[in-house]
């Protein structure tokens, strides 16, 4: 994904609503997915992806193009979906499974459908819900987003060696899933 | 380098694409002669497959409309102004560094307000400040750092 234009987020950040739009059209998909991936479900997903957007909109102003708005609209993302979840998991209890069914309608990519899609998506939230959303986060991070670890650290504000130590730990468990479980797919 | 070494660097920097040229070369080298280790990265590569396959997922239709209602409503104020900017830094401090902060902030009012008209550029500099007041909230010194000036005084 491109960065957007330093213009567009100084219209932005003066009250331009129109620039405000341009700025959550670029950067919906990729919030929400975020979103989506580390709380489990669409409800809390959306309500992480709006806290983000009022987030971004309250402090665009601040933003100061020290890091790249990329990053930073990552960072408020992970937040988000991170506090979501913990609070939802106190409500409910330690486990709090991840949806089991797919929603109809937007959420497969059009190009890509069918029962062998369904699948792999089932395959991809069993994976996600079993780990602790610390490495939940950095896993989505990386494979879903395709971050670096300079990257990751930047956005979950923790070191390198801490970012490879939790996807370790994360692939080593689903490797163990996938294990007794006769295979990941 | 030992199996239990290259399976760290497999679940991690190699499968990552973030090691130099030279050790990918060793592990490599290594995958060809231990069936062991060869089975791991498959293993993980099968993984990181399938979660680099998963669909990116649209928010609903509904999502920007609440978004742009709640601020169009006015709940949701820009914090462009140097005031909102200043009450959200000093809640975050820790109280030790409470008042030094909040001096601190209205020196930088005092001195900025004069000649900085953009808010930018003034919210770039208050960032900036705030990091280097993180630096001292993170023990690295602050307000009993061994200086033997009160931290207040450093900056009136
Ligand atoms: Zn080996």
């Amino acid at each position: 994904m491109n960065d957007i234009s330093r213009t567009l987020i100084i219209r932005a950040a003066e009250g331009d609503m129109g620039a405000f739009e341009e700025i959550y059209t670029a950067y919906a998909s990729y919030v929400y997915t975020i979103a989506f991936r580390i709380t489990g479900n669409r409800e809390d997903a959306d309500e992480a992806a709006q806290d983000v957007f009022l987030n971004v909109y309250r402090k665009l102003a601040g933003f100061g193009f020290r890091s790249s708005f990329k990053t930073w609209i990552y960072r408020i993302t992970s937040n988000a979906a991170i506090t979501i979840y913990r609070k939802r998991s106190k409500e409910k209890g330690r486990n709090i499974s991840f949806d089991e069914t797919i929603d109809s309608g937007h959420s497969i990519e059009p190009d890509i459908g069918g029962i062998d899609r369904q699948h792999d998506e089932k395959t991809v939230r069993g994976f996600l819900w079993r780990l602790p959303e610390d490495q939940r986060a950095c896993l989505v991070l990386r494979e879903i987003e395709g971050l670096k670890y300079e990257e990751i650290a930047q956005v979950l504000k923790i070191k390198i060696n801490t970012v490879r130590s939790r996807l370790k730990r994360a692939r080593e468990k689903l490797i163990a899933i996938a294990g007794s479980e006769g295979g990941a797919r | 380098m030992r199996c239990k070494k290259i399976r760290e660097l497999i679940l991690t920097d190699h499968i990552d694409g973030e090691l130099s040229g030279d050790i990918s070369e060793k592990i490599e080298k290594h995958l060809a002669s231990c069936p062991g280790c060869r089975k791991v990265k498959e293993e993980a590569m099968d993984i990181a497959a399938s979660l680099r396959s998963s669909a990116r997922i649209d928010p609903p239709e509904t999502l920007w409309k609440g978004i742009k209602e709640a601020i169009e409503e006015g709940r949701i104020p820009h914090e462009n102004d140097l005031l909102s900017g200043i009450r959200d830094f000093l809640v975050v401090r820790r109280p030790v560094l409470v008042s030094a902060a909040a001096a601190f902030a209205i020196a930088a009012v005092v001195l900025l307000k004069s000649y900085v008209y953009d808010p930018l550029v003034l919210n770039t500099y208050m960032e900036q400040q705030m990091d280097f007041l993180d630096y001292l909230d993170n023990g690295n010194g602050g307000a009993d750092g061994d200086t033997g000036i009160p931290f207040e005084d450093l900056f009136l």
